[in-house]
């Protein structure tokens, strides 16, 4: 992978994690949950990142929450799940503004999950997240130069470090590759037969 | 036995073979619940036994002698042949004949009709036969207001010579033509003639017509007849007629081979039918081997789409991007731009969690671009499959019985794995001709999401 000059990309994962309460669990509040922007192995987000917004459903107390250094986290307790809104601002040099994007917040497993992994507990926690690749398109010279140059810093501690997940992308490749492989199979397959059917059309 | 006699014709009870001997006593009857034969068998063991065993066999039993002596009845009607005079209507000089007919007497029918003792009314049987046919005539008046100029080449005494003979033959124009001798005039075809007659005639059904509507439904008046295709039909007849025996031969070979051929194409769309099955199964993806080079794989990705392929129209900005984001709204763009509409999104959506595909999780470059290429994979293959559907559907309004189309209904058995459960097994792609089972399987699919989702949704509602 060799980016175009003057194009930086920094992986980010946003996600949620959530803690079943169990006993301690009433009528609203069955669930303690974190929403997080978070650098991939502990990286700092910061040297690019100047803030994060986080857009909770209304109901919350001030539902916007704007945090200014890492860890870019909220935690709150609840019962329902919804979509939270994600505002990444990035510092003044890079001249890109900021992003937005939303991540569904989790806290009930599916049937699935279940089947793996049994019933929910309150020791183990459902993290749903993503990788994203936050591309820098063009960016401001002088930003690219800092970020090759300046290495990334260590985050400052997180309640969940040790739970994070990690990603790995060759089981993802793997599916796409092999439904690729299907895919185009079924495409010759289907191109042979509306040939002989073409052909027996024709020649009635 | 007596079967056997019926069949002979002789006479029930085989007198002859019995005559002169004292009548055997009458056999005692069976007991309740011995058939009659089994019964026989053992009466005739028991006569074997007292010694009289050859004749015992074959003489007829008591049973059988039963109506020995009765003679058939014959209660047939008598026929009788009678000397009647008859007269035939086809002839014009009313001349009287007298000819045999068969009459019945007693319970039968008094004529038996159809037959020449079928006379109606002292004519002859035959003379319905005598049919003459109506044919179009024209007068003298008819002829110099409406005919005398329709075909210059012929005289009004050569139309009456053709008119005459034509009424005399019943207008079978071979036998005209083939017996044509007018002085004085040309060469005559069948298709002179049945010109010169069919074109009288439309004029003069036309002229005495009330209506032109009525003229026009005449069948004469309608289909006009056609010299030209005549002339080509007996060319192709006459071509047919002359082959040699070696063109004879090439297209019976020509034929022989348009056969094997079709065979073979036969079994080429089994064998393809075959195939498909397999391509199709739900499970095809775990038959695919893993590549060999994972980074092969990454970096051909990387090769499909760059590293943030542009949307919509122009050059990206400057700026950030998320990337699978970005993806996927490309995708959007990609799928509207190929047919639109929310359900074909859908349905691309679908096909890839068939093969076990999401929305990128892991965004990077190679995983973002080789998803994006799926998505233009399935939808080629969802437009290949619409063709297909259109060609089948045209082929079924022929009459024609296609078979079943790939990929179109063919759905697996269901899985009796836990994990496979949770997945209901679909349609391979959601295809257009759905049978019965894809329909139930789209309810379980609804059951399903219904049992996951309806909890926390109720939820969410109460809450605001």
């Amino acid at each position: 992978m060799t980016p175009a000059p003057s194009t930086h990309t920094q992986a980010v994962i946003v996600g949620t994690i959530a803690y079943y309460l169990g006993k301690k669990a009433d009528e609203y509040h069955s669930h303690r949950w974190t929403v997080y922007v978070r650098g991939v192995d502990g990286e700092d987000l910061s040297r690019c990142v100047r803030a994060v917004t986080f857009a909770l459903h209304p109901s919350f107390d001030e539902p916007t929450r704007r945090l200014e250094h890492a860890p870019y986290e909220v935690t709150e307790t609840g019962w329902g799940e919804f979509d939270i809104g994600v505002k990444i601002e990035f510092t003044e040099d890079s001249g890109a503004g900021f992003v937005e994007t939303t991540t569904p917040l989790k806290l009930f497993p599916s049937a699935e999950e279940i089947a793996k992994h049994g019933q929910q507990t309150t020791k183990k926690p459902l993290i749903k997240e993503r990788y994203e690749e936050i591309v820098f398109h063009e960016c401001e010279s002088g930003f690219y130069k800092r970020m090759k140059g300046q290495a990334a810093k260590k985050a400052p501690k997180s309640e969940h470090d040790a739970v994070w997940g990690s990603f790995k992308e060759k089981p993802e490749l793997v599916s796409i590759y092999a439904a690729r492989e299907v895919t185009r199979e079924r495409i010759k397959v289907l191109k042979q037969q509306l040939e002989v059917l073409e052909s027996i059309d024709a020649n009635t | 036995m007596s079967d056997a006699k019926d069949i002979l014709g002789i006479p029930r009870g085989g007198t002859a073979s019995t005559k002169g001997k004292k009548p055997r006593e009458p056999a005692a009857k069976p007991p309740k619940g011995v058939s009659r034969e089994v019964w026989q068998i053992t009466q005739d063991r028991q006569s074997a036994l007292d010694g009289n065993d050859a004749l015992a066999a074959i003489a007829p039993s008591a049973i059988a002698l039963h109506g020995l002596k009765d003679k058939r009845k014959i209660t047939a009607r008598t026929v009788t042949w009678q000397w009647m005079p008859f007269r035939n209507s086809a002839r014009s000089d009313g001349l009287q004949l007298k000819h045999w007919v068969k009459r019945a007497v007693g319970g039968a029918q008094p004529t038996l009709m159809g037959t020449n003792g079928g006379d109606v009314g002292g004519d002859y049987a035959f003379a319905k036969y005598n049919k003459k046919i109506e044919m179009f005539k024209y007068t003298t008046e008819e002829y110099e207001r409406l005919l005398r100029h329709l075909d210059e080449s012929w005289s009004k005494e050569e139309t009456d010579y053709l008119f005459e003979q034509l009424e005399r033959f019943d207008l079978r124009f071979i036998i005209v033509v083939d017996r044509w001798s007018f002085e004085g005039g040309p060469n005559r075809t069948v298709e002179d003639l049945k010109v010169r007659y069919y074109s009288i005639a439309k004029v003069l059904i036309e002229a005495r017509a009330e209506s032109p509507e009525e003229a026009a439904a005449h069948q004469i008046v309608k289909m006009p007849f056609n010299a030209q295709h005549e002339l080509d039909r007996k060319v192709a007849l006459n071509t047919l007629l002359n082959r040699t025996n070696g063109e004879m031969k090439e297209e019976a070979e020509i034929l022989s081979k348009v056969k094997e051929i079709e065979k073979r194409r036969r079994a080429e769309n089994q064998a393809l039918l075959q195939k498909a099955v397999s391509v199709f199964s739900t499970s095809r993806t775990h038959m695919v081997q893993n590549p060999v080079s994972i980074d092969d794989v990454r970096a051909e990705f990387e090769q499909l789409a760059p590293e943030l392929p542009v949307k919509g129209s122009g050059a990206l900005k400057p700026g950030a991007y998320l990337r699978g984001q970005h993806f996927v709204t490309v995708a959007n763009e990609q799928a509207n731009a190929a047919q639109g509409g929310a359900r074909f999104a859908k349905r691309i959506d679908q096909s890839l969690e068939d093969l076990g595909v999401t929305n990128p999780v892991m965004s990077t470059h190679a995983v973002c671009a080789g998803w994006l290429k799926l998505r233009e994979e399935t939808i080629e293959l969802l437009r290949v499959r619409k063709q297909l559907v259109t060609v089948y559907e045209r082929l079924l309004a022929k009459g024609k019985t296609p078979g079943y189309i790939p990929g179109m209904a063919d759905v697996e058995p269901k899985k009796t794995s836990a994990a496979e459960k949770a997945v209901p097994v679909r349609v391979a792609s959601s295809g257009e001709i759905k049978r019965e089972d894809s329909s139930t399987l789209t309810l379980k699919r609804k059951t399903q999401d219904a049992v996951g989702g309806r909890v926390q949704k109720a939820q969410k509602m109460t809450r605001r």
